[in-house]
């Protein structure tokens, strides 16, 4: 264990042990039990009961609190895994579980805290070629995280073809969805196969996956990885933009102002005017009461994604920011799950998340409030057809349509100049040749503000919209691909 | 019983344009995310509402006693009623927007209302012990004042009825 790496122990009581006969609670993180920063961490909850029942636990120390209900069945051990999210300031973390109708058993959380970087190692191979180098630790194949969230928590991992070939469904799964977000992977000696599997769910071009034989030097191919800068998506902060207002928003402002100011004219009149005794303060029980009961309900959602991706690859990894915001006072209950990938960070306050064994049954409540929202960060990756080639070549640079519909209104940026490109046929081109230069600022778009400030490193890039199945209002996408080297001319067929 | 009297609730309007105002511009710049400082931001605009409430009725509430012959009694608790109800609403609106308890809120406004009959009370004893109409409205005036400095004063203890 590094010394220089591990900066404290914050609880070493056992992981767990049965305190009574009818129940049984292990409790234990991913990746060793090492947390490294304030994302999401794996909890591993395994629960056997004689009786079975209704299992609930709670945790302390964790933000926000976290409620799990689960349902065992009598003698049949329940294996679940949740993220779990513990403050770098927190308290241990620790369980309390209580089986209903019988005792209450406590267990805590043995964990430690470690600073970034940090690097797992996974099977006997990858540990006997790499544990000399620092800042790596060896884990083993149960503590590969089953949920990707979790993979927030280290800076890099090898896999060997012996662990590779011990991992379940959901962990392969879960490896996946890490590599095609850029995550920093080294197979060693993996078969043809899973190369494959992985060069195909590989974003970044591929630079954050490096596949080693067995007489090839991991240690230095190992280094080389961990040295590549990340290739970080766009903040939230540069998401915030990009957020439609929705009608709550406006609800929140200024038709709460023209709310009030509506009020308080009518009352000024009914003052100077009415005959009537008592008609001003029969006017201010209504408007108070209509205040009370029939404030506008529930919340609105707001939802943007930015997806990125190298013109010459088929993964597009994607960072989406949920936003919901309240419109009155009360509590609401969310789905646990984000609609749109795995979720990386939740933004908000006087929320607990209540999480079952199924996904559906996870939900987040949140005791809501005008002006309040709460944001869900969601990261992802997904398929894209090679439906777009983007070509430079000599002065100028060019697209075209390799796909079988036309496409929507695009965006390219080449050489810091921006240009826009009408829909095109396909198998139809554009050329940046004698085509009109759009100004940066017209429309004062937030997306196109993003657009330039992300191609700053590309010599061209193209921004398109994204459809998203079933959108509702205040939901879009926006999908920028970049080429990163000259390509040759490559002229469209017509 | 009276029309309800125009000059009290006036001065009340113009005490939730002021606070309103203040409100909606102090969360329209931390919207968002940071429920704290928008829970902050919303109990001190409670708070001042109150605060004038109280300040308005301790002040006014000697000078709204009408004519002696009259509805006295009547015509004091409508002019105080009259000063409240306009930020009703606004309160309503501040209730939602902070995690405060309705029995507090509602208690504090009950409290407000019964301090200013109070006043009116003793402001109407005064008028019938002493006959002399100079030295009868500088003593009411005086009564006004000394309860606006009280409530001022005090105004620390008084309000934490309505603290979280």
């Amino acid at each position: 264990m590094d010394g220089l790496l591990l900066l404290s122990i914050l609880l070493a009581q056992g992981i767990s042990a049965p305190t009574n006969a009818d129940l049984q609670l292990e409790a234990s993180l991913a990746f060793g039990s090492y947390v490294s920063n304030d994302g999401f961490a794996e909890l591993h909850v395994r629960a056997l009961s004689g009786a079975g029942g209704a299992l609930v636990i709670e945790t302390t120390g964790t933000t926000p609190t976290v409620r799990i209900d689960l349902e065992l069945l009598p003698n049949e051990p329940l294996d679940t895994w949740l993220p779990l999210r513990i403050d770098a300031a927190a308290l241990p973390v620790s369980l309390d579980a209580r089986l209903k109708q019988s005792d209450t058993q406590a267990t805590a959380l043995n964990y430690a805290r470690r600073s970034l970087p940090w690097f797992a190692l996974l099977g006997p191979r990858a540990a006997q070629r790499l544990s000399h180098l620092p800042g790596t630790e060896a884990i083993t194949a149960a503590e590969l995280p089953h949920i990707p969230e979790a993979y927030r928590q280290i800076s890099a991992l090898a896999v060997d073809s012996a662990a590779m070939a011990s991992l379940d469904e959901e962990q392969l799964r879960s490896l996946l969805e890490y590599v095609g977000s850029c995550g920093r992977v080294l197979l060693i000696d993996a078969s043809v196969a899973v190369r494959k599997i992985f060069a195909n769910r590989a974003a970044c071009e591929g630079r954050f996956l490096i596949l080693v034989g067995n007489e090839e030097n991991a240690g230095n191919a190992f280094s080389l990885l961990t040295e590549q800068a990340s290739f970080l998506l766009p903040a939230e902060q540069s998401l915030e933009p990009l957020l439609r207002k929705s009608s709550t928003d406006a609800l929140n402002g200024t038709r709460l102002a023209f709310f009030l100011g509506a009020y308080l004219v009518i009352l000024i009149v009914l003052l100077s005017r009415a005959q009537s005794r008592f008609a001003a303060l029969g006017f201010s029980i209504i408007a108070t009461v209509l205040v009370l009961v029939t404030w506008p309900v529930a919340t609105s959602r707001n939802f943007v994604a930015w997806a990125e991706m190298a013109s010459t690859e088929q993964v597009a990894r994607y960072v989406g920011m949920e936003r919901h915001s309240a419109s009155r006072r009360g509590t609401v209950m969310l789905p646990g799950e984000s609609f749109a990938g795995y979720t990386s960070k939740i933004s908000g306050e006087n929320y607990s998340l209540h999480w079952g064994t199924a996904t559906e049954q996870r939900k987040i409540v949140w005791n809501a409030a005008p002006f309040q929202s709460l944001d869900r960060i969601s990261q992802g990756s997904f398929p894209v057809n090679a439906t777009l080639r983007l070509d430079l070549s000599g002065d100028s640079a060019g697209i075209c349509n390799t796909g079988s519909s036309s496409t929507a209104l695009m965006y390219l940026q080449w050489q810091g100049v921006l240009y826009e490109i009408p829909p095109m046929d396909a198998g139809t081109g554009w050329s940046s040749i004698g085509q009109d230069i759009l100004d940066s600022d017209s429309g004062n778009r937030a997306e196109l503000k993003l657009f330039l400030e992300r191609s700053a490193i590309y010599p061209l890039t193209v921004l398109q919209s994204l459809p998203i199945p079933n959108a509702e209002k205040n939901e879009q996408a926006w999908l920028l691909r970049y080429q990163t080297m000259r390509m040759g001319a490559a002229p469209c067929a017509s | 019983m009276r029309k309800l009297t125009a000059l009290p609730a006036l001065i009340a309007i113009g005490c939730v344009i002021t606070v309103a105002g203040w409100w909606l511009m102090q969360v329209s710049l931390v919207a968002g995310t940071n429920a704290t400082a928008i829970h902050a931001i919303s109990l001190r605009a409670m708070r001042v509402i109150f605060l004038l409430q109280m300040l308005s009725t301790s002040l006014f509430a000697p000078l709204w006693l009408g004519r002696p012959s009259g509805q006295a009694a009547t015509h004091s608790f409508t002019s105080v009623l009259s000063a409240l109800f306009p930020a009703w609403p606004l309160l309503a609106l501040l209730w939602l927007a902070t995690g405060i308890s309705a029995t507090a809120m509602a208690g504090t406004e009950t409290m407000v209302l019964g301090a200013a009959l109070v006043v009116a009370l003793l402001a109407r004893g005064i008028q019938h012990l002493v006959l002399d109409t100079e030295i009868n409205r500088l003593l009411q005036t005086s009564l006004g004042i000394a309860a606006a400095t009280a409530t001022w004063l005090f105004r620390g203890e008084w309000l934490q009825w309505i603290a979280v």
